[in-house]
Parts: structure tokens; C-alpha cells; sequence
């Protein structure tokens, strides 16, 4: 027995060290912020609101739906599978697949949950401010300065997405900061989808109010660098309340989703934001490029957009620059042969590729181009420096075309129409100059074809501009549904958009999926 | 307590302890020494019998003709009662109390044949050695002798076909791949949540099982669910396999044995997917395909694929799958040697292998294991086992990567990979397909070529175990185990590497590493004791255990090379370098107590509690209880039946636990670039799911010559885990939480047969017959039905959770394939009547007046509500699934055969749906047809191919038989090798060819109908994966 002493002792002492020495059950996520750090407290307020223009910028310029909406257009063509392209762009023109299956979901489903991921952490930061989180003061504003730009911050990337959502949707939940104080008091609210046009009015409500603090604020945007990569200028009150302007303009003018809705917009409104925004009625102002680095900030509008092995331009629009030209490629010698176009913009911002079209004929020769886009070449991937230059966001030149639409249709001065129009015209293209003498329809035919070639692959608003301007092909989705998966997960019944009479909801077969099967 | 510091005092006092004790067991010279012979009933001799004395962890091996010597050293040599048992494979073991005394002995056995092994000792899920006929649980166990005739590359594919229940399949062939397997049912949601624990020699064990030599193995024990695994609790509800590697505690003393065991090969692919050989370009009159002045392929009117592509030239049809694949090397070497001397026996062994795969230019996997297994005697009632694997895995083809496969695939027919890049000389492959069809696809070979990649992998798992018998009926055991991981893995494409469109890239490189330790360390009592003149025995065992893992990863990456040819990551641009890193920390404490009960050898019980605590459950439910009760009647020590010589009837319920993942629980924010985005919401309650399973067993065996074991299983999921997706406008940006979020069922009746059919001294057949049925349902989630991708991999999302459907279910839409008018009328091209319809020759209804011509589509189906109809399409669940063995030994020959398969599993073929919109499937093909049965392009590749959506054209069914292993092989007797003259060289040979999927019957379109994705038989997609390939070798065995 004196063995089973010792040896017993042992193994006591064995199982008291395992039971006590080794490892506590409480262990905590060093990876990741856990809800108690992630609470917006003082000093979270400024990566948060920083973070959301980075994210909200990513999601602007990404591949969805911006490639998509691009052959929608008929300005950009493809027939990749990628990228909702194929199937944005079959003739005649077929409902948008919402489903929750395929990469084509994407096409919706991206934007959709970026734009609530951005508005999740905008709201946080603009509900702890107003519940009296404060950031600690930074040189030289003082803690109530640096509050306050955090302010500003969120409530752009706040505007912004609710913007995009305005602009991509048919419908949308409108959430803000008062919003979610709503549903943390009491849980069980439900929210509901709104129509587009409550969206865009909530959006414009958020850039007013940007507008009214930007114009108040006393301190300055620390690090504005980190904020944004912007070239030529650095975000400050001043610029940014020009931005706000800019885009508030933006969005009156773009959310029509026909010709009879961009009639009823109050151009005078469009006018005002526009002339206070980033360029003045003498074309004077600043662009917004962002400076890419190839990691972080890039953006895929360009690197896709401008690549010729992915993206080709529409034979549309060559065929606006040379009238001579076939506006659908049909493989003939006419429309593989090089374009002839009064226009120097024909042979600065395009490329016309000898060795033909990309893609399989077989899924449609229509949507075969031998054009490509090169005028931002340098940021596609197509290019050593891909990803990697400044990339357009807004041109000064979209601002100008802004004002010069609204003065044209609000009745204003047609000379500073004229004027804003032939910064590009004549200077870039070499056409003669516009006047006032031809008339508004003509000055805005000016316009829509100023936009179509000096906007291209910037932001993404060829369908906003195709769809306004009534130049989509019949069937076209004007905008797309709430994605599939969230129509899943709220219980509510798949929808979408597009084919013949449906451009803005499918009405029979309002369920599930796409009605018509796949021409080519 | 610093963590490592505590780790260290633990494993300190057992290395000192052993070191100091290795040389203590020469003493010799007073012992007790045990002789006699070992016999069947009929007095012939039992070579490889052992003779052992358990309480002293001796034992020794009977000779050839039947004798046999057990040394007892003098130290333990008492004058104590101790129990002799002899015990054979195939034969009832004897035991027999005896004491030791100095001096010589003769003890004697005859031994009952015993040819199904219920007396067959098992170890797992019970409170001590039990025999599998008085097992109340089922424990399938696997040992040596079964898997040796056809080694596995991992230890689960050791199993495959021989455990009823069981599914072990390699979804994607990668060498290094880990196998799939699931015991029963599913008792998750999550993708690749449905493994079992792993327990080697007492170390649980999480990390890839292609670290572990299969040749090591001695037997492999199966609890296949919560009934029979509960006492492994919160982590065992899929099941647990036990392996138990080979000692040397059964060599006769002063004995030395060396095999050497080695092994040559080649791998390939039975079948390959089908291509179109057929072009719908217009033809020159010499056959080329003719183009436009500007060099286009002029496209023909009717578009269909009917023209052959010219037999010559460059733009000749080649198959690019026969071309490119490779016939890769497999070999393997294996040394094993094992000692014995007086308490302290070693056995070791040493395998390199190698597996090169099928990918042309890739190597493959370079395996390099090393164990060595001691036991060391220190007293007469303690001793020591230590246990040691070290591995080292390379590898230049990621285990789970399926570069490659997608462009080759797709490669036009026409295209000539070898094409060299004409403006680089250097660069001896072009960047893309060469000729016309996508500019943007790049060429496999040169893909293949020039990305390299590279995984080093080093694995120890070493497990220390003691154990203390201070009397015959009280065992004390400590086990210390540990999986120590350290991998590191590159992947890197040089600076100059042209994208398809000929542009030189800036290169791009990812490194990253992995270093994890997991211990687990036990402490258990066991007490064994007979009541009332043996009529009642009793077995109570106490046990505490403690896990932990701690891992830490670090990853770099950049992508803007600044210099060439320098793989460093120095070497970025700041802006485009890159970092992260990981640190994830578990520790569980289980406590459990069991207590066995048997009466009069037939009516036994077991009751089993176990308490687990665990950092991964949410804070609010740090702990879980399990329990299990079981109970067994062995009606034929009642009743005999004639003609039965066993029959019992057993019942068994049991819970067990699946543990949520590491991060489940914590909100989690996602960088995007060094700022917090909005992920996962943070679950405070979340507990253990809970498994609870019922089992019925009846086991028979009868005539001497079968065996039978029928099983009816079922068991409920509580509280499944599962990332539910959140509408992110609600949540305020989060896109998901975990949750137990749903119940899961699953029912499972599965069959073992044995038959010794023919048992003659030179001729046998024996055949084992496994089955089993499994059903599985999702019978609640708490949210709306959602799809659901495997790999993430693109449209790869066909599976569907929905409450009240099975698990395995694929979702999606369906074309018409009947001429019912109800089924035309819903289509919103209805004409108004069905003449205006036909069948086409692939069995679709197309409108009459399309049918051959460019328009002519298959129709959607669409239902009452005038909606495109949605609904299951697929089930991945088969009907059954099956295993067949096969072992006949004529004279000095054997031969082994294992077929395998299941009925009825449907397959998504996602790589023929994508194949369909490049117009590369075989299918689509028309030359073959008559001219009025020709179907024109846009039908496969507008029409089918539904913009990769999920679709019925897709589904196939996944039925197979395989000739899963086969060897055939011839022993070499100490005859023939004496007479040879090699017996003075050698004691024993075996040469043998072997296969391992050799051939598979089946009507599957794709490579092999062997398909899962990301390891989970749920997903059974195929989408360019790395198809499982067979293998065909010569073997050679050498024993000294």
C-alpha cells in the first residue's frame, strides 16, 4: 500500500494541477473588436467615420453594379458572364435574374448590403454625437471641432448611401441614426421599404443638412488624407460643403427614371446645388480624383472599365461620335473597320482594336465591340500602373454639364450654357463651338453627348443618364429590385425587374424569377 | 500561471520518470519464466499468438511451432497473482490466473475459433476493455490486418467501405487532400461540420489526418454518434475514431523484427470528361474553318456544332484533357522495426511517400513521417507508454487549390498550348489561349508553369501515458497528449508574369504561417471489482480532462514587385504590402464518471454522466451536461437456438455536443484597410448543440460461418449552429449571427454481414458485407429558407436550407421535359395548343416551329401563380450506400477486393453547365446525330446554361459501384524461402500489385462521381475541381 501512497499522491497531485493551474473558460477575441470595445466611444469616433469613406468609396467604383448598369446603358458592352454583364445586355432585353443563386445576384445584392454597412456605422457615429460622444480635441481643433468634422464625415457617407440606394433601387429602407434609437427602444419595430422617391428625399434631406453644418463649422478636418486620397486639394468645411452640393445636384438630376420624371425635377433646385458646388457657372473648380494605390483605394470602374481584354464601349456611342458609323456590330468589314469622327476625342479617349472583337460570337454578335475605352488606361489593369494613378470620381466637367442642364431646362441663360458645354467641346473635342443661338432641345442634345463621352467610366451614371434621356432599349431594367437574398430573409416574396412593359416592376410574375428565358 | 511554464511542469516529471526507468528493466536474473504452446482445438500450433500478462504490460509472441517463453523480471516477480491470457486473431483469448514465482512454469492453451472477433477487446466510448460481446454501444473496430493489403494514404480512407455507416470519399483528388467522412447522419448545418474526433494514442487531434502514416496503424475503433461517443461529449456528437498505433508489447523478449515495405506507381483517370469535338464555324473546301477578309471566323446560319475540326495542322482538334494530363509517380517506402527487451519494448517506423498527382508540372505531395512507440515497465504495478510521430509534409499544389482545371477544361480543341510566347523567348508557354475564341483566358500551362506555390508542413503528436495498478481491480491513468503544428505556405507570381491581355504584371506574393499547440491531459480511475461469486461485475471509472488550443497565424502579402526575381516581401511598394494576423485560444474541462454492470454475463448496463466546460461556449452557457445509458441482453447464454452460436439485443441512448467555432460567439469587425467594418453579430448565449441519439442493435452469429449486426439509429440536433444571414438594414450593418438556429434529424439503418464461405486449410473466402440507409431532415430554422454555397466558390450555391426539407437538397429552377398541356399553359409563350410543341432529341419540349433552328430553347417551367417555378431539383442523399470485401487465400496467394458505392446521390454538374456557355462540352456536340436530330448552339448556351443559375439540366445522378481496393499478392513461405536460400536473409516476403479506384461502374457525366465540395457529402457539386484519381502500384515486403 505504500506504493499506492506515493504513486496516488501523485496522481492527486496531477489532477489538482490540471483542475486548477491550466486556463481560465473566460478567453476573449483578440482578433476582432468585440461589441464592448466596437461601441462608439471618444476615441472610436474618427476610424469609424474615416472608415466609412473608404468603404463607401470601395463600394462606388466596384464591379457591382457598375458593369452591369454600363452595357445596360448600351455605353459599355460585354458578354462575359461577369459581373451581371451577359445578361444585362441580351437583345431583346430580359427581367434582371434576381435570385439568390449565381453571381448575377451581385449585381443587386452588393450595393444593397454595402450601402447598409456603411449606413450601419454612419449611424452609430452620428447617434453617439448626438447622444454626447465626444472625440478627443486633435491639433488644431478643439474637442468640439473634432467632433463636429467627425459629424460632417458621417453625414456624407450617410447621404451618399442613401443616395446609392435612391438611385440603384426600385425600393429601400430608410435608416438613420433616429432610426436606430427606434429599434434599440423597442426591438420589435419592423422597418418598411419605401419607394424610391421617399429615398431620394431622405438623401436630399441628409445633404441639406450636411450643406447647413458645413457651412457653420469652425474647426477643420484633421488628416484629411486618411479621410480620403484626394489629389490637387484636401478635404476641408469648404470643399466639403461643395461636394455636398455637387452631389445633392447629382441626385435630383439622376433620379428620374424616364423623361417624363427628369421633366418634373425642380432644375431650379438643381441649379443652385450645382453652381455651389464643386465648379461656378465659369467652369472654375476642382475635380475629384482619388489617388490609388493599388490596395486600398482603387477604383474598378477604371480598371476593369478601361480594360480592353473585359469592357468594350458600345458601338452606339462611336456611333455618335461618327454617324457613319454601324451603331451594333454585326462582324461586317463596316463594323470592324476603324471609325472616322470629327470629334479628337475618337482618337484621344478611344481605341480601336485590328484585331477584332472579344468574345464568343455565339452569345450574341451584338454584343461583340472592336472599341475599347482608353482614356483612363493607366489606372486598368491593362496598364503597369494599374490601380495604382488617380482615379476620376466626379469631373468638374459633370458638375459644369449640371449647371448648363439646369440652366437649359429651367429656362435660365442659355450664352452660360453654351459656355459650360464648349469647355469640353471645343477644347477637347475640336467641334464647333455651341451657342446660345441654337436653342435649348439642340444645346441639350449638346449635353447628353458631352456627358456620354467626357463622363464615361467615372461614377457609374451612364444608366442614371440613359434612363433619364430615354435611351435605353425597350425592356431595360431602370433600376433593380431588392436583392433576392434580403427578400429571403425578411420572408417576403422575389420580385424584379425588366423585359417588355417591366422596366420599373415586373408586374404578372411579380414573384421569383426571371420571366423570359435567355435570348441571344 | 504563465501557460507554457504549466504545460512543461506537466510533461517534466513523466519525462524524468522515463528516462530515468529506461535502462531499469534489464534485471533479470531471478524472473519467473512462463512456457508452453498455444494450439486451436484441433492441437495445431498458433504462430503469432501472444501470450500476455496485462497488469505487468508484458507479453511475448507464440513461435511457429506453437511454443512460446514469458519473461518475468525478478523485480516483478512477487509471488503475486497475476492473469495469463493468450489471445489470437480469430480465437476466443484464454485467461488464466497464475502466480509468480521465481523459476519456470508450464502453462498451456487451446484456443476456440472465434471468426467474427467478438472477444475482440475495445477500448473507446466504454469504462474499461470491453469485448464486442458485451458491448451495449456500437463500436466498429478496423484493425491491421484489414487495412494492410491495400495501405491507405490516411488513416479515414483506412475505413472506407469496411464500417457500416460510415462515408469516407476524397471529394477533390489533390494529393494531401484530406478525406471526407461522416458517421450516420448530419448533426450540423455548417459546411464541413459533420467530422468526427480524432483520438491517436490519446491525443485529440484537429489537424489534417494526411499527416498520419496509415502503415503505423494497429486497429481503428468507430463510434459512429452521440450513443455510443457521449462520454467524449461536447465535441463528439459526429462520432469519434480512435486509432490505436503499433507497439512492440507483444514481441517475444530479446526479439528484433524489420520489415521493410515498399511501394511503386502511377496514378490516372479512368474517365474524362466528355468535349465537343464540333465547331459551328463555316468550312473552307479543304476543311479549315473559313474566316472574313479581317481574319473572323465566319459563324454558320444555323448555328449548330456539326462541323469537325480539321485532323492536321495547328488549328488541328486535339483532346486537351488526354494531352495535358499526366500519368504522375506514386511511391511509397515503409521500415518498421520493433524490440523488445526484458520491461522495455520499442517499435518504430519510417515512411516517405509520394504522390505527384495528375497536373502536369506539379510534384505533387512529398510525405516524410517518423514514429517511435516505447513502453517501459517501471514497477509490477506501474508503467510508461510514450508515443511519438513527427511529419513533415511538402507539397507544390495546394490540397485544396483547383488551379488549372478550369482553363484546361475550357480549352478550345483548336488551341495549341505549346504555343510559345512569340515576344518572349524566354517564356516557353503563350500567356493565353493562343488562338481566336476569349482573348481573356489564360493558358494552363502557363499558369501551371510559371505561379509557384509551396506548403511545408511539420506535425509532432506525442502522447505520454502512466498508469498505476496498486491492486488487481484499481487502475490509475495519466495520458498527456499533444499536436503541435508549424506550416508555412507561398504562393508567388514573379514580377513579369503577363496578364491574358499580354501585359507584364507587377508580381504578387502571399506568405503566411501557422503555429498551433493543443494539449489535452487526463487523469482517469478505474475500478473493476466481482460481487457475489462472480455472478455480478462492476466497472466504475472517474475521469477528468482538460483541452486546450492555442494558435497563432501570420500572413503578408503584396502585389507591386519593385525589383525582379526576388520573392521577398521587402520588395512591395508600402502601399500594396500587406499583414495580418490570428490568435485564437480554447480550453474545455470535462469531467465524466461511468459505471458498467454486468450480470451473469447477459444482462448488462452502462450509465454514463459528463459535465464539459468550454471558452467557446457564449458566456452566459459556459457548461453542458451529457449523458448515456445503455443497456445490452445476450439472449443466447438463456435460450440456445439452434444453429445460433450468439445473439443479443441492445439499446443505447446517448447526448453529445458539437462545439460552436472559436469566434461565434464575439461581435466581430472585419478591417478594410485598418478600419472596423461591421461583421458577424455577437452571441453571448450561445451553448453547445446538443445531440441526442437512440440505438437498436440486434447482433447474431450463426452456423459457425456468419455473422450479422443490424442497427437502427436516430437522433435530433438542438440547436444546430448556423451564421444566419441578417438584413443588414435592420441590424445596422451586421450581416449575420451565429445562432443555434436549428434542429436537425437524421434516421440511419445500417447492416454488417460476415461469411467465412469457404474455410478449407488451403482455400478460404471470406466477404464482408456492410450497408446502411440515412435519412436527414432540417425540421426547424429559425429563419426564412436560404441557398447555400460549399466553397464560396461562384454560383456555387444550388444547396438550399429550408425547414421541413432534407438536408442535401438542391434548389432551382426546371425546364419542361413533358408535353402536359397544364405544364405549357403556365408559360407565358403559351400559343394555345400543345401540337405547337415537341420533344427534341435531348428530351426537352421545344415550340415546333424552332426545333433546328438558332431560337430553338428549352421552356421554363413556371407554376399556377405565373411565377418561374422554383423548387428541389436534387437530393445529394442516397438510397443506400454499400461496401463489399472480398479476402480469398488459395495456398500462398491472396487476393483482396473492396467494392464500394452508393444509389441514388445526385450530383450538381456545375462543370458541364459553365462548359455549355463556352461551347466545350461534349454534349453539345451534333456530328455524331443525324442531320434532322441536330440541335442548334443557343440551346445548350443560352438556353441550359441559365447564366450559371442552378437548373435540373444539371443534376445527375451520382450512383456508383467501385472497385474501390484490390490486391493480389503472394506470401512467400519460410519454405520456398528456404528452399530459395533466402532464409538466411530474410524471415518472410510479399510481393503484391495493388489499386486503389481502380475502376468505377456509373453513369456520371464527370471525371469520377466521387464528388463533394469543401469535404462535406452534403455538397455534392462539381465545379473544376481536382477529380479523384486511381492509382495502380507494385508492392514489395521484406521481413527480417
Amino acid at each position: 500500500m505504500n506504493a499506492l501512497n506515493k504513486c496516488g499522491r501523485v496522481l492527486a497531485v496531477a489532477a489538482v494541477l490540471l483542475s486548477t493551474a491550466c486556463g481560465d473558460l473566460d478567453v476573449t477575441n483578440p482578433n476582432a473588436p468585440d461589441a464592448d470595445r466596437a461601441r462608439v466611444g471618444s476615441s472610436e469616433l474618427g476610424a469609424l467615420a474615416r472608415g466609412t469613406w473608404h468603404r463607401w468609396y470601395r463600394y462606388s467604383t466596384d464591379v457591382d453594379p457598375w458593369m452591369a448598369t454600363g452595357v445596360a446603358a448600351d455605353a459599355l458592352t460585354s458578354n462575359f458572364g461577369n459581373f451581371g454583364m451577359r445578361f444585362s445586355n441580351v437583345q431583346p432585353r430580359i427581367p434582371y435574374g434576381n435570385i439568390s443563386g449565381g453571381t448575377d445576384q451581385w449585381t443587386a445584392r452588393y450595393p444593397w448590403q454595402e450601402s447598409y454597412g456603411v449606413l450601419g456605422v454612419a449611424n452609430d457615429v452620428i447617434g453617439s454625437i448626438k447622444a454626447g460622444v465626444q472625440a478627443p480635441a486633435a491639433s488644431p481643433n478643439t474637442a468640439v471641432q473634432e467632433t463636429e468634422a467627425y459629424h460632417a464625415l458621417a453625414l456624407f457617407t450617410q447621404a451618399a448611401s442613401l443616395t446609392q440606394l435612391g438611385l440603384i433601387f426600385d425600393q429601400a429602407f430608410v435608416v438613420d441614426e433616429d432610426t436606430v434609437a427606434r429599434i434599440s427602444a423597442e426591438p420589435s419595430v419592423a422597418l418598411e421599404l419605401a419607394p424610391y422617391p421617399a429615398v431620394v428625399s431622405a438623401a436630399h434631406a441628409k445633404w441639406d443638412a450636411l450643406i447647413s453644418l458645413t457651412s457653420t463649422m469652425t474647426g477643420t478636418i484633421t488628416s484629411p488624407q486618411e479621410v480620403m486620397p484626394t489629389v490637387g486639394w484636401d478635404l476641408d468645411p469648404e470643399s466639403l460643403n461643395k461636394l455636398a452640393n455637387t452631389m445633392a445636384a447629382r441626385l435630383l438630376a439622376y433620379a428620374p427614371r424616364n423623361g417624363a420624371e427628369t421633366a418634373a425635377v425642380s432644375w431650379g433646385q438643381v441649379l443652385t446645388y450645382a453652381e455651389n458646388g464643386i465648379t461656378d457657372r465659369s467652369g472654375a473648380g476642382f475635380d475629384l480624383f482619388v489617388q490609388g494605390n493599388g490596395s486600398n483605394w482603387f477604383s474598378y470602374i477604371n480598371y476593369y472599365g478601361n480594360e480592353p481584354s473585359w469592357l468594350r464601349v458600345d458601338h452606339r456611342v462611336i456611333n455618335a461620335m461618327d454617324p457613319s458609323f454601324p451603331a451594333e456590330f454585326d462582324g461586317s468589314a463596316a463594323s470592324l473597320a476603324e471609325a472616322n469622327s470629327a470629334d479628337n476625342r475618337y482618337a484621344s479617349d478611344f481605341g480601336w482594336d485590328d484585331g477584332g472583337p472579344i468574345g464568343d460570337p455565339l452569345r450574341g454578335v451584338y454584343m461583340q465591340s472592336t472599341h475599347w475605352h482608353s482614356r483612363w488606361q493607366d489606372h486598368s489593369r491593362f496598364a503597369a500602373t494599374g490601380a495604382r494613378t488617380p482615379a476620376p470620381y466626379i469631373l468638374g466637367t459633370e458638375n459644369n454639364l449640371l449647371i448648363a442642364e439646369a440652366l437649359i431646362r429651367s429656362g435660365g441663360d442659355l450664352g452660360d450654357a453654351a459656355t459650360l458645354i464648349n469647355l469640353t467641346r471645343v477644347t477637347r473635342g475640336g467641334l464647333p463651338a455651341a451657342t446660345a443661338g441654337e436653342g435649348a432641345a439642340t444645346l441639350l442634345e449638346y449635353v447628353q453627348y458631352e456627358r456620354l463621352i467626357e463622363l464615361m467610366n467615372t461614377n457609374g451614371l451612364e444608366l442614371w443618364d440613359a434612363r433619364r434621356f430615354d435611351t435605353v432599349q425597350p425592356g431595360t431594367w431602370r433600376h433593380l429590385p431588392v436583392p433576392a437574398s434580403e427578400l429571403e430573409t425578411l420572408g417576403m416574396d422575389i420580385y424584379s425587374i425588366g423585359g417588355p412593359g417591366a422596366e420599373l416592376r415586373l408586374g404578372r410574375a411579380a414573384r421569383n424569377i426571371r420571366t423570359a428565358t435567355p435570348q441571344y | 500561471m504563465n501557460r507554457t511554464a504549466c504545460l512543461r511542469g506537466l510533461f517534466a516529471p513523466f519525462m524524468a520518470l522515463f528516462l530515468a526507468m529506461a535502462s531499469s528493466g534489464t534485471a533479470l536474473a531471478q524472473g519467473a519464466s512462463i512456457t508452453g504452446r498455444v494450439t486451436n482445438d484441433a492441437g495445431a500450433p498458433l504462430r503469432g499468438a501472444t501470450v500476455i500478462i496485462t497488469s505487468l504490460n508484458l507479453g511475448t509472441q507464440v513461435s511457429e511451432n506453437g511454443t512460446y517463453t514469458l519473461t518475468v523480471p525478478a523485480a516483478s516477480t512477487n509471488g503475486q497473482q497475476v492473469v495469463l491470457t493468450a489471445r489470437f486473431i480469430g480465437f476466443k483469448p484464454v485467461q488464466r490466473t497464475i502466480t509468480l514465482t521465481s523459476g519456470t512454469q508450464a502453462e498451456d492453451f487451446a484456443l476456440e475459433a472465434d471468426p467474427f472477433r467478438l472477444e475482440e477487446l475495445v477500448i473507446s466510448g466504454v469504462a474499461d476493455a470491453t469485448s464486442q460481446r458485451k458491448l451495449t454501444i456500437s463500436v466498429a473496430r478496423v484493425s491491421e490486418d484489414q487495412i494492410a493489403n491495400v495501405p491507405a494514404s490516411s488513416p479515414l480512407q483506412a475505413l472506407q467501405g469496411k464500417v457500416a455507416g460510415a462515408r469516407i470519399s476524397l471529394g477533390q483528388g489533390n494529393p494531401g487532400a484530406d478525406p471526407a467522412i461522416r458517421l450516420r447522419g448530419s448533426s450540423s448545418l455548417q459546411v464541413g461540420g459533420n467530422e468526427p474526433v480524432i483520438i491517436v494514442d490519446g491525443v485529440i487531434t484537429r489537424g489534417s489526418l494526411a499527416d498520419i502514416d496509415a502503415n503505423d496503424i494497429e486497429s481503428l475503433e468507430v463510434l459512429k454518434g452521440p450513443a455510443a461517443a457521449s462520454f467524449y461529449g461536447s465535441d463528439a456528437a459526429n462520432g469519434v475514431v480512435n486509432i490505436t498505433t503499433k507497439r512492440a508489447r507483444n514481441l517475444g523478449d530479446n526479439t528484433t523484427t524489420f520489415l521493410v515495405r515498399s511501394e511503386y506507381g502511377q496514378s490516372g483517370l479512368q474517365q474524362l470528361v466528355p468535349v465537343n469535338q464540333y465547331h459551328a464555324y463555316e468550312l473552307n473546301a479543304d476543311g479549315s474553318i473559313a474566316t472574313t477578309g479581317a481574319g473572323a471566323r465566319i459563324l454558320k446560319a444555323d448555328r449548330i456544332y456539326d462541323n469537325p475540326f480539321p485532323s492536321s495542322g495547328a488549328l488541328r482538334y486535339r483532346n486537351q484533357l488526354e494531352e495535358w494530363l499526366t500519368d504522375g509517380k506514386f511511391y511509397s517506402t515503409n521500415v518498421q522495426l520493433g524490440l523488445r527487451r526484458g520491461n522495455t519494448n520499442v517499435a518504430s517506423s519510417f515512411t516517405v511517400d509520394r504522390n505527384a498527382g495528375i497536373l502536369p508540372f506539379k510534384n505533387g505531395q512529398i510525405r516524410r513521417n517518423l514514429r517511435l512507440n516505447v513502453d517501459q515497465g517501471l514497477t509490477d504495478n506501474l508503467d510508461l507508454s510514450m508515443s511519438v510521430a513527427y511529419g513533415l509534409n511538402q507539397n507544390d499544389f495546394s490540397p485544396g487549390a483547383t488551379t488549372g482545371w478550369f482553363e484546361l477544361l475550357q480549352a478550345p480543341p483548336d488551341a495549341d498550348l505549346e504555343t510559345p510566347d512569340p515576344d518572349n523567348a524566354d517564356i516557353a508557354y503563350y500567356r493565353a489561349y493562343p488562338q481566336f475564341y476569349q482573348s481573356n483566358r489564360v493558358n494552363p500551362l502557363y499558369q501551371l508553369r510559371y505561379q509557384d506555390y509551396n506548403l511545408r508542413r511539420e506535425r509532432i503528436i506525442g502522447s505520454v501515458q502512466g498508469r498505476y495498478r496498486p491492486t488487481d481491480w484499481l487502475s490509475f491513468e495519466a495520458v498527456y497528449g499533444t499536436d503541435r503544428l508549424n506550416s508555412r505556405n507561398h504562393t508567388y507570381t514573379p514580377r513579369g508574369y503577363l496578364t491574358e491581355g499580354g501585359t507584364p504584371g507587377t508580381g504578387s506574393m502571399s506568405i503566411g504561417t501557422n503555429n498551433s499547440v493543443q494539449y489535452n491531459a487526463q487523469v482517469t480511475a478505474t475500478a473493476s471489482r466481482s460481487w457475489f461469486e462472480d455472478q455480478l461485475a462492476t466497472t466504475t471509472r472517474l475521469q477528468y480532462l482538460y483541452e486546450q488550443d492555442d494558435s497563432r497565424s501570420l500572413s503578408g502579402s503584396g502585389s507591386v514587385f519593385t525589383v525582379d526575381a526576388v520573392p521577398d516581401l521587402d520588395w512591395f511598394l508600402t502601399d500594396n504590402r500587406s499583414s495580418g494576423s490570428s490568435m485564437t485560444m480554447e480550453r474545455t474541462r470535462d469531467f465524466a464518471v461511468v459505471q458498467d454492470i454486468d450480470f451473469r454475463d447477459r444482462y448488462i448496463l452502462s450509465l454514463l454522466y459528463r459535465r464539459d466546460g468550454s471558452s467557446l461556449f457564449g458566456s452566459e452557457e459556459r457548461w453542458a451536461d451529457f449523458y448515456r445509458v445503455s443497456g445490452a441482453y445476450i439472449l443466447s447464454e438463456d435460450f440456445q437456438v439452434p444453429g445460433f452460436d450468439h445473439i443479443k439485443l441492445r439499446a443505447a441512448r446517448g447526448t453529445a455536443g458539437l462545439r460552436p467555432g472559436f469566434s461565434y460567439q464575439y461581435e466581430t469587425y472585419n478591417s478594410s484597410g485598418g478600419n472596423p467594418v461591421k461583421s458577424t453579430l455577437g452571441n453571448r448565449d450561445l451553448r453547445v448543440a446538443e445531440v441526442a441519439e437512440n440505438e437498436f442493435g440486434l447482433e447474431f452469429a450463426f452456423l459457425q460461418r456468419f455473422n450479422a449486426e443490424l442497427v437502427y439509429a436516430d437522433r435530433v440536433t438542438e440547436g444546430a449552429f448556423l451564421n444566419v444571414p441578417l438584413s443588414s438594414a435592420q441590424t445596422g450593418g451586421f450581416q449575420s449571427q451565429w445562432q443555434n438556429a436549428a434542429d436537425i434529424s437524421a434516421k440511419t439503418i445500417e447492416a454488417r454481414f460476415d461469411a467465412l464461405i469457404v474455410n478449407r486449410t488451403d482455400l478460404t473466402y471470406s466477404l464482408t458485407l456492410t450497408a446502411d440507409r440515412t435519412t436527414q431532415n432540417i425540421d426547424r430554422m429559425n429563419r426564412a429558407p436560404y441557398r447555400v454555397n460549399a466553397t464560396g466558390q461562384q454560383n456555387q450555391d444550388m444547396f438550399y436550407y429550408k425547414a421541413g426539407e432534407p438536408l442535401g437538397i438542391m434548389y432551382g429552377r426546371s425546364f419542361i421535359r413533358s408535353l402536359d398541356e397544364s405544364l405549357l399553359q403556365n408559360h407565358p409563350g403559351w400559343t394555345g395548343s400543345v401540337s405547337d410543341y415537341e420533344m427534341n432529341p435531348d428530351g426537352y419540349v421545344v415550340l415546333s416551329a424552332n426545333r433546328g433552328t438558332p431560337t430553338e430553347l428549352p421552356l421554363v417551367r413556371y407554376d399556377d401563380s405565373g411565377a418561374a417555378w422554383q423548387g428541389v431539383i436534387g437530393d445529394v442523399n442516397p438510397s443506400f450506400s454499400f461496401g463489399i470485401a472480398n479476402n480469398i487465400t488459395f495456398k500462398s496467394f491472396n487476393v483482396y477486393a473492396l467494392f464500394d458505392g452508393v444509389q441514388g446521390a445526385d450530383i450538381y454538374t456545375f462543370t458541364r453547365q459553365w462548359m455549355y456557355q463556352d461551347g466545350r462540352h461534349g454534349w453539345m456536340g451534333q456530328g455524331d446525330r443525324p442531320a434532322s436530330e441536330r440541335i442548334s448552339s443557343g440551346f445548350y448556351q443560352s438556353g441550359l446554361y441559365d447564366a450559371n443559375n442552378p437548373n435540373d439540366a444539371f443534376v445527375e445522378d451520382g450512383s456508383f459501384v467501385k472497385l474501390r481496393e484490390l490486391s493480389v499478392s503472394y506470401n512467400f513461405s519460410p519454405d520456398l524461402l528456404n528452399r530459395i536460400g533466402a532464409s538466411r536473409y530474410i524471415s518472410g516476403a510479399k510481393i503484391a500489385l495493388i489499386g486503389r479506384n481502380l475502376y468505377t461502374w456509373t453513369d456520371y457525366s464527370g471525371f469520377d462521381p466521387d464528388v463533394s465540395a469543401a469535404g462535406d457529402f452534403n455538397f455534392r457539386s462539381d465545379g473544376f475541381r481536382y477529380p479523384n484519381f486511381r492509382q495502380f502500384s507494385g508492392q514489395i515486403e521484406l521481413r527480417f
